[in-house]
């Protein structure tokens, strides 16, 4: 199977996606169906990539907001979006395979090992980078977009932005 | 139609120098700009839009290159910019992209014009001198200083060009700390330690603001006017003259010809085409998209493209060779001071070595280069992304990312340098264009094939060695450098090299085409070879050059067309 979705994704024959890109003004949605795949995945995704504690939390940074914003991105290329999806479809068939359950379903520990397992190839090691990227964009970007509410991820990082800061969305 | 005397295709540094020069001279200019008009109240400190969806660069869907580069075996790979993403695109808009550059301003050497003759042929490559010297390009260098606001300090040094002016029209910019920790290594290690010029004004000067040290300036649009861009420092004055008209997003297709060009032909943002008629052509679009534009203009007395019967147009295409490196510096490893100082933000390292411009191995002279130093840049979502990997290149992630990026972020900071070196020119590495892919205006785009010169990694991975050597001086950890055959895209020149001999050049020593007399190419197309410095300087100083002369043979033609108009009318009445 891996082989096989590392064939797919080197080759770019990858599956059809249900988003279409579309102008956004308001970047991220602050209020998406996170039990609608393939964003329930996500969310349980990021919560093992970045969890939360007394001083994380992703909530703080509408993470799953945000990325909703990034699948409608006139910007973020097609392919790219599609890599997305499925990844996580392919993320979802593993633990089918592995432990006959969606990935959500899996105990912390198998998820775990199922990360570890998909880093592991040419294509998990693809899209952790990506899913993370989007992840730190979340967290890191300029509240304007939606991600990173009342600047949590700069105040995690005592990062200072640059001035002057963007006032409108301009992608 | 309205006949203009000069028609410039392009903004940046190699058209708005002569929009600037004659404009003022009072000959009337259009200048056509492929991008948009953006200017100071636009820019922000926008990460996502100008970094990471790249705002700034047509998409790659639209508009992309075709890459050739050459397998172990000899044979050629070849990928399309959209699907490997390969991006060869600096920023299209008025001023170009030097409304995005960092500004580190060195002029070449006298020895970079005539490296041939100084250091001698090498294989398998190109090398020629220049058909001009470092004297020639002089007074012009110290009018970009003045006219375009360069900022820094002199200092002895082997390398040190002789100038003009006894030290730059400005100060240096507010500078960091560690500048002077960096000071202190080079000193010891017996180094001379050079304050880089910078194309940023420190204070209000030249009627623009000076820098506000928004700690976010390579890649980034400047907000108040400090950066020594074409838009701010000449286009806005071009404009004010009443002799100049910027059209922005008008991509110029075709250059029609006879023995001479007659018009330009442009797409505006709607696909409508128009058409400019000019006395004289300027061709600045940045290297490669010139020679495209340059191999898409056939004709009948032109049939492989204009000013091409040569077969030269396109060739000798160069990039700054060299790499990049970084070290550590830990919070934990320094007093109070110290550590308050790492935290500086907005100011600027400008520091360079430039000890080994030309060095000595195994009693050779050979050619070397500059290094600049620098901290990383300030992007946090690129930072955190540099985190993602452990020593092995395996992902972390939950907490151990945690800790990463809390150490990278808020307990270290890292200090990184650039190392410019000559990429040498060779019949390997050209652009040619590619009649199978068209942009979404149906124009052949840019196909770009690929070289780099074994020479150029030797003398990259020496100067790496020499920076590592500083950073660890300075106390720094997990250093490491990366010099590869890579081209960087914002670096690029060549492709229409300027000389005495129309066999081997496409344009002559005052930057005319052997073949046009009414064309000039005034980016870095021009240049045979590079310096071991980036372009920008050089490329502005050019620009001014060749209006010197463009005002003196156009004042004679323009009063040739009068007295020709004159003699119709007379008899016409």
């Amino acid at each position: 199977m891996l082989k096989r979705r590392d064939f797919l994704f080197q080759s770019t024959l990858l599956l059809s996606v249900p988003f279409i890109a579309a102008s956004a003004r308001e970047y991220a949605s602050k209020s998406v169906k996170i039990y609608t795949e393939p964003y329930q995945t996500m969310g349980f995704l990021y919560a093992d990539l970045f969890p939360s504690d007394s001083s994380f939390s992703l909530q703080n940074i509408n993470a799953i907001g945000y990325l909703y914003g990034v699948m409608h991105d006139v910007r973020v290329d097609l392919e790219t979006k599609e890599f997305i999806i499925n990844g996580a479809t392919w993320l979802n068939e593993e633990a089918a395979d592995k432990y006959k359950k969606s990935y959500i379903r899996l105990s912390s520990g198998e998820r775990q090992q199922l990360l570890k397992d998909i880093s592991m190839t040419r294509w998990g090691d693809s899209w952790l980078y990506t899913m993370m990227g989007y992840l730190f964009e979340a967290m890191l970007s300029d509240p304007v977009y939606g991600g990173n509410l009342d600047a949590n991820g700069w105040r995690w990082f005592e990062h200072e932005p640059g001035f002057p800061r963007p006032t409108k969305v301009l992608i | 139609m309205k006949q203009y005397d000069v028609c410039i295709i392009g903004s940046g540094a190699g058209g708005a120098p002569v929009a600037y020069e004659l404009s003022r001279a009072g000959f009337s200019v259009v200048v056509l700009e492929k991008g948009p008009h953006i200017s100071e109240k636009d820019f922000t400190k926008d990460e996502i839009a100008v970094s990471r969806r790249s705002l700034y660069t047509p998409s790659l869907k639209d508009e992309q290159h075709v890459i050739e580069t050459y397998n172990e075996d000899g044979s050629i790979e070849r990928v399309t910019g959209h699907e490997s993403g390969w991006n060869f695109w600096n920023g299209s808009m008025v001023g170009g992209s030097s409304n995005l550059m960092s500004g580190y301003f060195h002029r070449m050497k006298p020895n970079d014009f005539r490296l041939r003759s100084t250091y001698g042929e090498i294989k398998d490559a190109n090398v020629v001198d220049w058909p001009i010297s470092y004297e020639t390009m002089e007074p012009y260098y110290d009018r970009v200083e003045k006219v375009v606001g360069v900022s820094g300090r002199v200092v002895k040094h082997s390398f040190q060009e002789g100038r003009s002016s006894k030290d730059f029209p400005y100060p240096p910019t507010w500078e960091q700390p560690i500048s002077h920790w960096f000071d202190a290594a080079c000193s010891k290690l017996g180094f001379v330690s050079i304050p880089t010029p910078r194309a940023i004004l420190p204070y209000d000067a030249l009627g623009r603001s000076g820098c506000s040290y928004s700690n976010y300036c390579g890649s980034y649009g400047c907000a108040t006017g400090a950066k020594s861009h074409a838009r701010s420092a000449l286009l806005d004055k071009t404009v004010e003259t009443g002799n100049c008209k910027i059209i922005s997003n008008a991509f110029v297709y075709e250059l029609e010809a006879d023995t001479l060009v007659k018009e330009a032909h442009y797409y505006d943002k709607k696909g409508n085409s128009h058409s400019i008629k000019a006395t004289l052509f300027v061709v600045a679009a940045q290297a490669i998209e010139s020679s495209r534009l340059l191999l898409n203009s056939k004709s009948k007395t032109f049939p492989k493209g204009l000013a091409n019967n040569s077969g030269q147009v396109g060739k000798n295409l160069i990039f700054s060779a060299g790499g990049s490196g970084q070290g550590r510096i830990e919070m934990k490893d320094l007093d109070a001071e110290k550590r308050s100082g790492l935290l500086t933000r907005g100011a600027f390292v400008n520091r360079s070595l430039q000890d080994w411009y030309d060095y000595k191995r195994d009693g050779k002279q050979i050619k070397g280069g500059t290094i600049d130093f620098l901290y990383q840049h300030a992007n946090p979502t690129s930072r955190a992304l540099g985190e993602v990997y452990d020593d092995e290149g395996n992902l972390v992630w939950g907490k151990a990312l945690q800790s990463k990026l809390q150490h990278a972020f808020n307990a270290s900071r890292v200090f990184t340098f650039e190392v410019f070196n000559d990429w040498i020119p060779t019949d390997r590495c050209f652009v040619s264009v590619d009649e199978s892919v068209k942009d979404k205006w149906g124009v052949p785009v840019g196909k770009i094939r690929l070289h780099g010169h074994p020479h150029d990694l030797e003398v990259g991975n020496f100067l790496a060695s020499k920076a590592e050597e500083v950073l660890r001086e300075m106390g720094a950890v997990d250093v490491y450098s990366n010099v590869s055959d890579a081209p960087p895209p914002n670096l690029v020149a060549g492709g229409c090299r300027f000389g005495e001999d129309p066999k081997t050049s496409v344009l002559r020593p005052d930057c005319r085409a052997h073949e046009v007399e009414n064309l000039y190419v005034t980016d870095a197309s021009f240049m045979p070879t590079g310096g071991s410095v980036p372009y920008t300087w050089t490329i502005y100083a050019n620009a001014f050059r060749v209006a010197d002369i463009i005002r003196v043979s156009l004042k004679t033609l323009v009063s040739l067309r009068d007295k020709e108009r004159g003699d119709i009318v007379q008899n016409f009445s």
